[in-house]
């Protein structure tokens, strides 16, 4: 009887127990990290992403930054892009103008190869599918001034092969566009 | 009526017997805190006759590394005299560890007979003065680490309930040729080897379940193609050469299928394929871009990133592309999904000037930062979840860091020059 | 009570000397299969084989079927009897020598060296007894001056503060809001003969830090009042971490 009794209340107590969550959740940390504790360093605010429209650069700058296919005579201009984004800028629509006109004469038998690029700052894989779209909007608006879609070839190169080395806006903007290469 | 009494006489007598005194209740018994638990490994003393003391002591070292960032042992180098008998025959004098303050104690013995090597080691509770491990080793003398990272696992199995993963290795990309490359390390940063000798941009490595083969986008054949191919052999087969993009491939927990992100159909959307590169089945639907899948561990589920809403979100859908929900609602770029192997987890990246490392649960509650200094971006997390790989930009480089779940612990591990990026987690060796 | 043991019953008598037999017995046979127990794991022999720097069946095809190699079952540990026989069989005694024996200036000082860390051990290990000593005094001085045959609340009161001691020196886990629930046994003389898990939150860390507190409170017990067998049951938490 006494043992009985003595179960139940050992049994009620275990239960109140579990059931009476008690004080305030507390998490306990580790005394002691084995690795120090890298120094907390706050981060600089995001640079202003979306920043003055950068003049397009004339056909000697592209020369620079552009890959060496593009070789002197047949030059066409790169297009640049803003922060994250692949739509065209009015600047951007200039130059594919005259990119389009290079290429129904001067040019009117050679293929050209867009090559999409971005700035270092996003991750390098989205940036691949950035790349991708920025190649693929300037090549429809090659398609709509009447250059022949088989005529078009795209690819990205995302973050992977920048015009400028530069960690600041000036090198960022320079490297987010899009390289016209002549295949023959 | 005479046996009623008598009965109950018996009952009691038997009772108190076995409880002649009991407490009222239960008794909570609490202690403020959570210590590590202080781990002597004794360098692994030599059994025949070449004696190599700097053997030993690598292995006691990668122990002490593994075990420390373990973040449940305080694990440190203790030099003992060897036991006269060897390890088998003698007994274990476990009161100068005690009264030291050690609670655990490794010791070792080893026997090298030309490139062959035995190692043993044991695992001691010096405070139940009790035997809790033994494990033999017999390999070559190249496999000495690989012995110590082993046995670190299965200390983490005797005392934590699960075993480490620190037998497992680390896959990432490095351009310290000058090109992108795929390079293999331990999971320490030691043996490291470069795998691909491409000469171009080979990116985005993924491990097949099994340990044994590696996906990975290289540009070799100038589009950004996905290729797979055995670590054992140079022998890379293309598998996915559709027009635009083939990336960021990600193997299925079983092995059958590998998700993917395609641009042949105009956005980058993601896709399965099998193993081969056969059947592609495309899972999402929409205006931008979809990269970066990471399987749940059960392979229901898909985390990726789109821009669907405009910047890059982490999102989870099933496996068959339904169900579509936002999973991150803080920060305006986040990005590198990884599953952690429990499910409960993802981690990933966000950009806040540079990227930091997050944890949310995949409900999105619990949302937590686990990195601060410099740029950090790519987690992976290890086979048995405790650790977290990633690639960092700080002082002045970009290196391959390990840290614990909980972000603490963080440390380099890669040697090699150039930047280090993309490191993904390989299974343990079994 | 009272009355009923006055009664001179020879059944009654019977029945307790037999009960009495019974666990005398089952007491010894749980010691004896202790003993038995050998305090030595079974060494377990593994075979390294490199997984990764095994061939794939055939990394031509575009997809190797993951068919189980031969390899693989290489893996799959050795028999236990014969690479444990083996090492046992040749104690390694003459290699110990073999480092002391030259006499070049460089090992007799490691000889010397060794020969001080060992007496430096000894003095430790008996600094050590002394303060296990020490310890076990101390604990009676904690004790409550209970007396008689109720081993109650005040022996639990007790016991409750040496594992409490013994608990702030163990306490270790890894998930957020462990407990363990215990069952003690303790016999007439102050040792711990049961040791029951009521109920675990499944942390095998915290499971430990259990264990090892009850082990090292084990050490500073005093026996029950009077003498008897105590059974008591107690929860063990993070202090500050509640349950969800």
């Amino acid at each position: 009887m006494r043992k009985e009794g003595k179960g139940l209340v050992v049994a009620l107590g275990l239960v109140a127990l579990m059931a009476a969550g008690c004080a305030k959740e507390e998490v306990v940390k580790k005394d002691e990290p084995v690795v120090p504790q890298q120094t907390v360093k706050q981060q600089e605010p995001a640079k202003p992403v979306e920043p003055a429209k950068v003049e397009p650069a004339k056909t000697e700058a592209t020369q620079e930054g552009a890959t060496a296919k593009a070789s002197a005579a047949n030059a066409l201009e790169t297009v640049y892009f803003d922060f994250d984004k692949s739509d065209l800028r009015q600047d951007a629509r200039d130059a594919l103008a005259k990119n389009a006109e290079a290429l129904l004469k001067q040019l009117a038998n050679d293929k050209v190869k867009i090559e999409g690029n971005c700035d270092e700052r996003g991750s390098d894989e989205y940036n691949l599918a950035l790349g991708d779209r920025r190649a693929k909007s300037a090549a429809k608006y090659l398609e709509t001034l009447g250059v022949k879609a088989d005529r078009i070839t795209t690819i990205s190169y995302g973050k992977e092969k920048p015009a400028v080395q530069g960690h600041d806006e000036a090198a960022w903007a320079k490297n987010r566009r899009d390289d016209f290469v002549i295949v023959k | 009526m005479r046996f009623l009494p008598r009965l109950a006489l018996l009952l009691l007598l038997c009772c108190s017997l076995a409880t002649v005194a009991c407490a009222d209740g239960v008794v909570e018994v609490t202690a403020p805190g959570n210590r590590l638990l202080k781990l002597a490994v004794v360098p692994a003393q030599p059994q025949g006759a070449t004696v190599q003391p700097d053997l030993a002591n690598e292995m006691a070292d990668a122990q002490v590394f593994d075990l420390n960032m373990s973040g449940l042992f305080a694990a440190e180098r203790r030099d003992a005299a060897p036991l006269p008998q060897g390890l088998g025959l003698s007994v274990i004098d476990y009161i100068p560890w005690l009264t030291a303050g050690y609670d655990l104690l490794i010791r070792g013995e080893y026997e090298l007979r030309g490139d062959e090597l035995t190692v043993e080691f044991r695992l001691f509770d010096v405070l139940n003065k009790k035997q809790l491990l033994v494990k033999r080793y017999l390999g070559k003398r190249s496999d000495l680490r690989r012995f110590s990272h082993a046995f670190s696992d299965e200390v983490l199995g005797v005392m934590a309930g699960a075993k480490g993963a620190f037998t497992s290795r680390v896959v990432y990309v490095s351009s310290q040729t000058g090109h992108k490359e795929i390079y293999i390390m331990d999971w320490d940063g030691f043996n490291t080897r470069q795998i691909t000798r491409n000469n171009t941009i080979t990116i985005s490595p993924d491990v097949s379940p099994d340990g044994r083969e590696i996906i990975f986008t290289s540009y070799k054949r100038g589009n950004p193609d996905l290729y797979k191919r055995a670590l054992s052999s140079s022998v890379e087969v293309p598998i996915s050469t559709r027009r635009g993009l083939n990336i960021t491939g990600a193997w299925s927990p079983d092995g059958s299928k590998i998700a993917l992100s395609l641009s042949k159909d105009g956005n980058t959307e993601i896709y399965t394929i099998n193993r081969d590169g056969s059947a592609p089945n495309r899972l999402t639907v929409s205006h931008s871009a979809n990269v970066s899948p990471s399987w749940s561990p059960d392979g229901s589920k898909i985390a990726f990133v789109s821009d669907r809403l405009g910047r890059p979100q982490i999102f989870i859908m099933d496996a068959d592309g339904g169900n579509v929900r936002r999973l991150t609602t803080n920060g305006s770029y986040n990005v590198n999904p990884s599953w952690s192997p429990k499910g409960d987890k993802i981690a990933y990246a966000r950009m806040m000037g540079g990227f930091q490392i997050f944890t949310i649960n995949t409900d999105g509650s619990d949302d937590t930062q686990l990195t601060s200094e410099g740029s950090n971006e790519r987690p992976r997390w290890s086979p048995d979840g405790r650790l977290i790989v990633f690639s960092s930009q700080r002082n002045g480089g970009q290196a391959i860091y390990v840290m614990r779940a909980d972000g603490s612990g963080q440390t380099k591990v890669s040697h090699t020059g150039g930047q280090n990026i993309h490191p993904v987690w390989t299974p343990r060796w079994e | 009570m009272q009355t009923l043991q006055r009664r001179s019953d020879t059944w009654l008598g019977v029945t307790l000397l037999l009960s009495t037999a019974l666990h005398v017995a089952a007491f010894f046979v749980m010691v004896w299969l202790q003993r038995l127990s050998p305090d030595l794991g079974q060494v377990q022999t593994t075979y390294y084989v490199d997984m990764v720097n095994l061939p794939v069946a055939s990394p031509q095809s575009g997809s190797p079927i993951p068919t189980p190699t031969p390899a693989r079952e290489e893996v799959a540990t050795a028999p236990q009897a014969g690479p444990t026989a083996s090492v046992k069989a040749a104690p390694k005694a003459a290699p110990m020598a073999i480092g002391k024996s030259p006499s070049t200036a460089a090992q007799s000082f490691q000889e010397r060296l060794a020969s001080l860390a060992g007496k430096a051990a000894e003095e430790r290990q008996a600094a050590a007894l002394a303060s296990i000593r020490e310890k076990v005094a101390g604990g009676r001085a904690g004790m409550p001056g209970a007396t008689g045959a109720q081993a109650g609340s005040d022996y639990t009161a007790y016991l409750h503060s040496r594992l409490k001691d013994a608990f702030r020196e163990t306490i270790s886990y890894q998930s957020r809001a462990p407990f363990v629930a215990v069952r003690l046994t303790i016999d007439g003389e102050g040792r711990i003969v049961q040791l029951r898990l009521l109920q675990s939150s499944g942390d095998k860390v915290f499971e430990n830090a259990v264990q090892r507190a009850i082990s090292l409170a084990q050490q500073r017990i005093v026996p029950p009042p009077g003498h008897t067998v105590y059974q008591g049951s107690f929860v063990f938490k993070p202090q500050g971490v509640t349950h969800q």
